[in-house]
């Protein structure tokens, strides 16, 4: 049988990387929505990949698992793709908890126990991640390494710590990169990689949503006081993704790239910083 | 935003993936000889963020090649020309063939070769079928090299061996792979590099078009004797384009690479027949 690339949330960055890396192997697209994975599939199909389509809903470990069973069915399992959310604008602070944070976990439970030797995953983040100032060293820890099936319970993600929906998004995605430092331990065992990309501002459909609503302007001001002066591309992640998935990237792991034309450095240091 | 331009001819899946992967963070200058196909792939990229002016272009006139070399210089440093504009053979009939995919190449590096920025790079997307060709005469070799471009569909020899649209763009695309060398020179002198890439059966929607067609059963063949077993996607098409354009390919000019998963290979171990060998 042969390799399998796994992508979860079938939106453009999701699809930007595996176009970059999933020649010659199948792909399995997996989406909360099937018909969002169809359109994806359609395309890719359309380019010569081999790919076939399954729903998952990242809240639920028996959903997680199923897509582990499918998975492994259609061969091995060489990459993985994690680019599912919710974002602050979709969701109550809970359910954000619940997908963004909870089900990476679960995936990077799942997932890194099929795993094939060589293989490797990329866990789509973002720079909220970067944003929220430094938690404590025992709250990294408990994040990092809490049993998936206990997270959702630890006193620091109660809804008296977590108020808002971007604080809920900030630490999810904290989360992520300190989940993603913790399982490319567990991974390496299996000679395989795991690595978290933290994107900016992405022109994806979802993005352009976002420029033409209400909070448009603040995204654009985001872009012009960026150091970069404008946002990026999903093919942008892709190239980053391809990288740190394919033979190139073999010496990182456990790493969290940051790409976000430098809006969190601008955020701290410079015109974006907030006014104090 | 850097005042870089990249020139991309032809709004194909091709041109489309490497514009993808090389235009970001600079201005895309895409253009087309079709304003539905050229529309559609600039919104596209336009959708992504992509800076992206277009223009209408005939490779297979002059006035039209050089208005967009013209419009490529207004728009800043022309830094990336890449042509991946063609006719197949079962488009159109050989003259047509010969004057997009010949001479239609020959003029874009004449007029980009003017116009190229020092450190710049250009690329054409030749074919597997210029790899089909048995090989030619030194003198032959020359004349497709060399020919000032709009004496080269004059050339005798391409009236006594060409018969048909098959041979056509088999000797149009081993006219690329001698012209990327003649040119190498030209563009070496204002320190800029070119090479052409030959690729195999590309998933693009032309493919699919050509895999419905008559003549299916050929590229089917292909595929199934070849050590790939597969067509491959724009994507790693793109990809070997990224390093023949980039920092990487310094020291790569006048070259061809060939990415067909091994049909010519198939070919040349007798397990498949080269079209219009009898003919050629």
């Amino acid at each position: 049988m042969g390799q399998v690339v796994v992508v979860i949330g079938a939106g453009s960055i999701g699809v930007a990387i595996a176009r970059r890396i999933s020649a010659g192997k199948h792909v399995l697209l997996a989406d909360l929505r099937l018909h969002t994975a169809d359109a994806a599939a359609k395309v890719l199909a359309d380019a010569g990949f081999a790919v076939s389509t399954t729903t998952v809903d990242i809240s639920k470990r028996e959903s997680i698992e199923a897509l582990v069973a499918t998975a492994t069915g259609l061969g091995e399992v060489t990459g993985v793709i994690h680019a599912a959310g919710v974002s602050p604008s979709q969701a109550p602070p809970a359910t954000i908890l619940h997908v963004d944070l909870y089900g990476t976990a679960v995936i990077l439970e799942t997932f890194g126990s099929v795993i094939a030797k060589g293989g490797s995953a990329v866990v789509i983040a973002s720079q909220s991640g970067h944003r929220l100032p430094a938690l404590t060293a025992e709250q990294d820890a408990l994040l990092a390494t809490t049993p998936a099936e206990e997270l959702l319970a630890l006193p620091m993600l109660q809804p008296d710590q977590v108020t808002d929906p971007l604080h809920a998004y900030q630490l999810s995605k904290r989360a992520n990169a300190l989940r993603v430092k913790a399982e490319a331990v567990r991974w390496g065992k299996r000679g395989a990689r795991v690595n978290t990309i933290s994107p900016g501002i992405i022109m994806t459909p979802l993005a352009n949503d976002e420029l033409s609503g209400p909070r448009g302007e603040g995204y654009r001001r985001m872009i012009d006081l960026s150091p970069a002066g404008r946002a990026g591309t999903p093919d942008e992640v892709g190239t980053v993704g391809a990288l740190l998935m394919g033979a190139e990237g073999a010496f990182i792991t456990g790493s969290d790239f940051l790409m976000d034309g430098g809006v969190t450095a601008s955020f701290f240091y410079g015109e974006l910083a907030p006014k104090s | 935003m850097s005042n870089d331009v990249i020139v991309v001819i032809g709004a194909g899946g091709i041109g489309v993936a490497i514009a993808r992967r090389q235009g970001f963070g600079k201005t895309v200058l895409l253009a087309d000889f079709s304003d539905t196909v050229l529309s559609a792939a600039a919104d596209a990229l336009r959708e992504a963020s992509y800076t992206v002016e277009t223009q209408i272009v005939d490779v297979s006139s002059r006035p039209s090649v050089e208005a967009l070399a013209r419009k490529a210089s207004s728009l800043g440093s022309v830094m990336q020309v890449v042509n991946t504009a063609g006719l197949s053979p079962n488009m159109a009939p050989p003259e047509r063939v010969l004057a997009v995919d010949l001479y239609g190449s020959a003029l874009v590096f004449e007029a980009f070769g003017a116009v190229i920025a020092e450190g710049g790079a250009g690329l054409i997307i030749s074919s597997m079928a210029g790899h089909m060709l048995p090989p030619l005469t030194p003198d032959q070799n020359q004349a497709l090299a060399f020919t000032p471009a709009d004496q080269l569909l004059e050339l005798q020899f391409l009236k006594d061996t060409v018969p048909d649209s098959m041979v056509a763009y088999m000797m149009a695309k081993r006219g690329n792979h001698l012209r990327v060398q003649a040119e190498a020179i030209r563009w070496g002198e204002r320190g800029a590099r070119v090479n052409s890439i030959s690729p195999g059966v590309i998933a693009t929607p032309l493919a699919r078009h050509e895999l419905n067609s008559p003549i299916g059963e050929v590229y089917q063949a292909m595929i199934a004797a070849s050590p790939a077993k597969r067509m491959a996607p724009p994507e790693e098409i793109a990809a070997a384009a990224s390093y023949l354009l980039g920092s990487d390919a310094g020291f790569v000019t006048g070259s061809d690479l060939l990415i067909d998963g091994g049909v010519i290979a198939a070919m040349f171990a007798g397990k498949l027949q080269t079209p219009g060998q009898q003919a050629a």
